[in-house]
């Protein structure tokens, strides 16, 4: 009885743990099969162009700038805020009624579906007071405020990924011994310096992985690009983006990442080149799968180094 | 280095009334709470300069809360209560002015398990001094580190590797390490709660030369389960039993002579 009883959790194990493999296989499979065939040098390099033709809609250039610029701001955003969150929670608050509605409130701010935060940044910045971070839209007449921007939709990204960031990072400091602690403190080092030079420093590799999983929410949210960056494939501030004068410009007009462009190439959604859509499936999965594969190394490369 | 008083008032002419045979620490009458729980009742002890008390006892009894008492370490226990007084060359080491850091910065500490830093052997011990002293120059801060590993008795054993990680080394080393760390920051005083227990015989032995040696310059006060270590290195010994001091006195007199039946239980090796 007891040994049948142990073969039928032994079987349900292998059976789910082979499900979700077999499902993260299948996703990755069917995205090279689909969408290998158009990855090349031009793909990556050229801008997409409407057309009706598929051949000639161009590469996924402006989507990938615009998918590392609304990580990197996203996370700029997110991480000082995130970073405090967690030292207040892991170090400093206390259990009073305060910190549990803060808590409360971090776990609610996790479950809010993000299209539900892309309406309240969407609704925020298009208040005129707020207007500097969008610009106007070409002509559309006194339409000073758009209220979609690369700025916006960072700040509506960073909202969103607060509570994840801020949680991985409360763990990770959390997990520091508290013997480092200890020892600080018994040397007559404030509180404050301790965490700064002691604390943190041994939460590193956490803290990197709790930005990481950051980076990989940004990269694959959609409804907040949708609403807050708008629906331009190409980048619409003034060009050429690079020079340094035309930065804030770029980032305070409208683009497009490579979820979005998935989403208005294919013909599930706006457009008609699904191959295209395939193909930048595919370059997301794998800058996902490469920002993962950093955090395993990282974690891998400290338990080394403390050993 | 001229450091001012804790409370920042220096000294006052009552606090040396209360330091009659100069000792460094007096401690008065105190209690302590974990939350509603008793650890200390009524703990009284004069800590001698330039000598060993050893602390002795069965698990649990409060000696290393005592000791945590010592540095205000306890502080970390958000449901530590104290009642009565330490004074620390006559100051009120609780007193509400007193600067916790600064009684950390002359009542060191090291502990049970080695707890070296995650860092190089040379910055564990750099740590503190820089952290003290940030504009310090790189040639002062190379000495004192050098100085203090020779002091405890490490250098010879680590010179060739002061880059390598602090726990690369073995626990003996890296429990010299530690006390090397609290040596770099020039405390008066030294509190080690059970710093043998994860030791072997060897690396013990050097600890406890280690220990003889300081005391010619620090105040040392050993928590140990050890009662061969005890009598081996103490001045001065206290038993402790179930929250209370049951016995205090020069360690040769306690342990020849124990005048508490419980004392002599103890010692008898009859429990703990």
């Amino acid at each position: 009885m007891a040994k049948k009883r142990h073969f039928a959790g032994y079987a349900a194990c292998w059976v789910s743990g082979v499900l979700t493999l077999l499902v993260c296989l299948a996703i990755i499979i069917f995205l090279v099969l689909k969408g290998a065939h158009v990855l090349n040098w031009r793909f990556l390099t050229e801008d997409p162009r409407p057309s009706l033709n598929e051949a000639l809609t161009g590469g996924i250039l402006a989507p990938l700038i615009g998918t590392v610029f609304l990580t990197t701001l996203g996370i700029c955003f997110a991480l000082p805020w995130a970073l405090a969150t967690a030292i207040y929670l892991a170090e400093y608050a206390e259990d009073t009624p305060w910190v549990k509605t803060l808590r409360t409130g971090i776990d609610v701010l996790a479950g809010v579906p993000t299209i539900v935060f892309a309406i309240f940044g969407l609704a925020i910045f298009t208040h005129p007071g707020l207007a500097f971070f969008s610009t106007m839209v070409e002509g559309v007449e006194n339409a000073r405020a758009f209220g979609r921007s690369f700025l916006v939709a960072a700040f509506t990204m960073a909202m969103m990924v607060l509570p994840f960031v801020a949680k991985s990072i409360e763990e990770a400091i959390r997990a520091v011994p508290v013997t480092y602690k200890e020892a600080a403190f018994a040397l007559g080092i404030s509180k404050w310096r301790t965490i700064r030079m002691v604390i943190l420093p041994a939460a590193a590799a956490g803290i990197i992985t709790g930005v990481v999983l950051g980076i990989g929410r940004i990269a694959g949210d959609t409804a907040i690009v949708w609403l807050c960056l708008g629906g331009s494939m190409t980048l619409t501030g003034p060009q050429p983006w690079w020079e340094p004068q035309n930065w804030l410009a770029t980032l305070q007009n409208t683009g497009s990442t490579l979820t979005t462009y998935i989403f208005y190439s294919s013909p599930a959604g706006e457009g008609n080149s699904p191959n295209k859509a395939f193909g930048a499936g595919l370059v997301l999965i794998v800058i996902i799968l490469a920002l993962n594969a950093v955090v395993d190394y990282l974690g891998r490369f400290t338990r080394l180094k403390e050993e | 280095m001229q450091q001012t008083g804790i409370t920042g008032a220096g000294r006052n002419a009552t606090g040396i009334g209360n330091n009659p045979n100069n000792s460094k620490i007096m401690v008065q009458d105190i209690s302590s709470w974990y939350g509603a729980q008793p650890v200390l009742k009524e703990v009284s002890m004069p800590i001698h300069a330039k000598s060993i008390t050893g602390l002795i006892g069965p698990s649990g009894c409060g000696k290393s809360t005592f000791l945590r008492c010592l540095n205000r370490l306890n502080d970390l226990v958000r449901s530590f209560r104290l009642q009565g007084t330490i004074t620390l060359d006559g100051e009120d080491i609780y007193h509400p002015d007193a600067d916790v850091v600064l009684v950390r910065r002359k009542v060191g500490m090291v502990f049970q398990h080695p707890n070296p830093f995650p860092m190089s052997v040379f910055d564990n011990v750099a740590f503190g001094v820089r952290e003290h002293n940030r504009q310090i120059k790189k040639r002062e801060l190379e000495e004192i580190v050098v100085e203090s590993l020779q002091k405890a008795n490490l250098w010879e054993e680590v010179k060739d590797k002061l880059q390598a990680s602090g726990l690369s080394l073995s626990g003996g080393q890296q429990q010299r390490l530690c006390i090397a760390r609290v040596l770099a920051v020039m405390p008066e005083v030294i509190l080690l709660d059970e710093p043998c227990s994860s030791l072997d015989p060897v690396s013990t032995a050097k600890i406890e030369e280690l220990l003889l040696q300081l005391k010619n310059s620090y105040t040392v006060v050993v928590v140990t389960h050890n009662l061969g270590q005890a009598r081996r290195i103490s001045d001065y010994l206290g038993f402790f039993l179930d929250g209370r001091l049951v016995e205090y006195g020069a360690a040769a007199e306690v342990i020849t002579n124990p005048r508490e039946k419980a004392t002599e239980d103890y010692l008898a090796g009859n429990f703990g």
